[in-house]
C-alpha cells in the first residue's frame, strides 16, 4: 500500500527540485559569467519478494546537479579594465576570508593600497598571476597598458570543471572531485568584453513545461493509489 | 465463496503491483535513458474439484485460484535522442549498452550524463568507470571526441568503448542507478553507434501510462466489487440459510 505512494513522493521531491533549478537559471539570465546548473534524474532500486519474484521499481532520485561550463555570448562594455577568456579556463583569485578561489567574471577594479595599486574584483579579491602573485598596475594607464596588465593575469583550467564548488558571486572552489588547477599556455583575452550568462531562456523555459507535466502526472499516481487504497478500506 | 473471496482479491492484488509499476514509469518520465516496465499476470494452475460427500463419481471440474503477477518485463524500445552540445553526454542509437565497472562488478547502462573524474578517467553519475576495450578510459579532461563506432580521441584513438547486448533482452534485469545486470545467457559485442553530445530520453508514453492507469483503477474497483458479492453471499448463507 506505501510503496506506490513512496514511489510518487520521491518523484514530486526530485521534480521540485529540478523547478528549483531551472527557476535559479532563469533568475540569472542577465548575471554575467553565470553558468547554469542542470538536474539529471536516476531509477531506484528494483525489489522483489518470494520465489519468483517480480522486480519493481521503487522511483527516481536526483543522481547529479551538475554546471554546465559552456561558454556565455561575450558582451562589449568599452571599459578597459573589463577583461573576458574567449574559450574555457578561469582567473585566479585570493580572498582574504576564503583563499584560492576562480572566476569567469572579469569585471575588474583598482585598489589603491600602501604596497601598490592592486587589481581586484568588486568584492575585493586579488587577481593573481601564474606564480600566484598579486598583480600591482599603474593607476594612471592607458588602454594598452591596461592590456599588457591584463596579460599577466593567470588563466587555469581543471581536468573536471564540473566538480568545482560554487561559492557565490560566481567564484568556485577547487575540491577533491574538480581536479587541480592547471595553467593554460596561451589564453585569448578579449579586454573592454565580459561574458554573458549561459543560460538561454528557450532552453528553460521548454524544460520548466516539461518537468511541470510531469510533475502533475506524478500526483496524479499518488490521487489515483490513494483512491484504491480507499477502495480496499470501504469494502466493510 | 470462501474460496471466491480469496481469488477476487487476486484480481485486487494484481491491480496493485501494475499501479506500482505505472508509477515507477510515470515517475521516471524524466530519466535519462529510462525504459518502461510491464507487469505480466498468470492464472494459477487450476485444481480438479470434488463434490463433497457424494460417493458416486467425485469430480465436478477445474478451478483456477485467480491470477499472480509472475513476472515484469522491459520495453527496450529506443527513446528520442536529444542534443545537448556536452562532450561527455553519450548515447546508444539502436540496440547496444555501455559497460561500466562497478563494485559488485559489471554492469550495464544505456548512457547518460557521463563525467571526467579528478584523475582524469571517464566516469558515469555515480562515480562508476566506463569501460573500453582497454579497461578504465583515461580521457585526461572533457575535450574528446568520440565516434560514431565508439572509438574515444584525444591525440589519436586511446581506446574504443564496450557496446554490448545480449542474446536475449529478457534476461537483464534493472539494478537501479541506471544500470543493468545479466541474469544467465550471453553478452556480445555489438556495434551501437554512439552519438556523443546526445541524451537518450525516458521511452515512458505518458499517454499510454495514464490510460492504462485509469483501466487499473476499474478493474481494481471491479475485483473490489466481487469481493464485496462474495462476502454478502457469505453473509446471507450464515445468517439465512443457517438459521435455526
Amino acid at each position: 500500500m506505501s510503496s506506490t505512494n513512496n514511489i510518487a513522493a520521491g518523484g514530486l521531491t526530485g521534480l521540485q527540485t529540478r523547478l528549483d533549478v531551472i527557476a535559479n537559471n532563469i533568475a540569472n539570465i542577465n548575471t554575467p559569467g553565470y553558468k547554469g546548473s542542470r538536474v539529471e534524474f536516476k531509477d531506484l532500486l528494483y525489489t522483489g519478494a518470494g520465489a519468483n519474484p517480480v522486480f519493481t521499481g521503487t522511483g527516481v532520485t536526483v543522481s547529479s546537479t551538475n554546471r554546465d561550463f559552456s561558454d556565455g555570448p561575450l558582451q562589449d562594455t568599452g571599459r578597459m579594465w573589463d577583461v573576458a577568456i574567449d574559450g574555457p579556463g578561469f582567473f585566479m583569485l585570493d580572498d582574504p576570508q576564503a583563499g584560492r578561489l576562480y572566476t569567469r567574471s572579469g569585471s575588474l577594479f583598482l585598489s589603491p593600497e600602501e604596497g601598490g595599486t592592486y587589481l581586484v574584483t568588486a568584492k575585493g579579491q586579488y587577481l593573481l598571476d601564474a606564480n600566484g602573485n598579486r598583480i600591482t598596475v599603474d593607476p594612471n594607464a592607458d588602454s594598452g597598458q591596461a592590456m599588457e596588465a591584463l596579460n599577466r593575469l593567470a588563466v587555469v583550467r581543471f581536468p573536471n570543471e564540473a566538480g568545482l564548488l560554487a561559492m557565490g558571486d560566481g567564484t568556485y572552489a577547487e575540491s577533491a572531485v574538480s581536479g587541480g588547477a592547471q595553467n593554460v599556455a596561451e589564453p585569448e583575452l578579449r579586454q573592454g568584453m565580459l561574458e554573458g550568462s549561459n543560460v538561454r531562456l528557450e532552453e528553460e523555459l521548454t524544460l520548466l513545461m516539461r518537468t511541470q507535466r510531469a510533475f502533475s502526472l506524478a500526483s496524479q499516481s499518488l490521487r489515483t493509489a490513494d483512491q484504491m487504497d480507499g477502495l480496499a478500506n470501504n469494502m466493510r | 465463496m470462501i474460496r471466491g473471496l480469496y481469488t477476487a482479491a487476486t484480481g485486487m492484488a494484481i491491480q496493485r503491483d501494475k499501479m506500482d509499476v505505472l508509477t515507477n514509469n510515470l515517475v521516471n518520465a524524466e530519466t535519462t535513458g529510462f525504459k518502461a516496465d510491464d507487469v505480466i499476470t498468470q492464472t494459477f494452475d487450476s485444481v480438479l474439484l470434488n463434490r463433497i460427500n457424494d460417493p458416486r463419481s467425485g469430480l465436478v471440474g477445474s478451478y483456477s485460484f485467480g491470477a499472480f503477477s509472475s513476472e515484469s518485463v522491459t520495453d527496450f524500445s529506443p527513446g528520442t535522442l536529444e542534443f545537448t552540445g556536452l562532450s561527455t553526454d553519450l548515447a546508444l542509437d539502436g540496440n547496444g549498452l555501455f559497460v561500466v565497472e562497478t563494485d559488485t562488478g559489471e554492469l550495464y547502462t544505456r548512457g547518460g550524463r557521463f563525467s571526467v573524474n579528478s584523475e582524469g578517467y571517464l566516469t558515469n553519475a555515480d562515480g562508476c568507470y566506463v569501460l573500453g576495450e582497454n579497461g578504465r578510459i583515461a580521457v585526461g579532461d572533457n575535450s574528446f571526441t568520440v565516434s560514431e563506432n565508439g572509438d574515444i580521441i584525444t591525440d589519436g584513438v586511446i581506446d574504443r568503448l564496450r557496446v554490448v547486448w545480449p542474446d536475449d533482452a529478457t534476461s537483464l534485469r534493472k539494478e537501479g542507478n541506471g544500470l543493468y545486470s545479466l541474469a544467465g545467457g550471453t553478452m556480445n559485442d555489438s556495434r551501437g553507434t554512439v552519438r556523443q553530445g546526445f541524451l537518450e530520453s525516458s521511452n515512458v508514453n505518458v499517454a499510454d501510462e495514464m490510460a492504462e492507469m485509469i483501466a487499473v483503477y476499474r478493474k481494481y474497483e471491479a475485483s473490489q466489487k466481487a469481493v464485496i458479492m462474495n462476502d454478502e453471499t457469505l453473509g446471507m448463507a450464515v445468517s439465512k440459510l443457517g438459521r435455526l
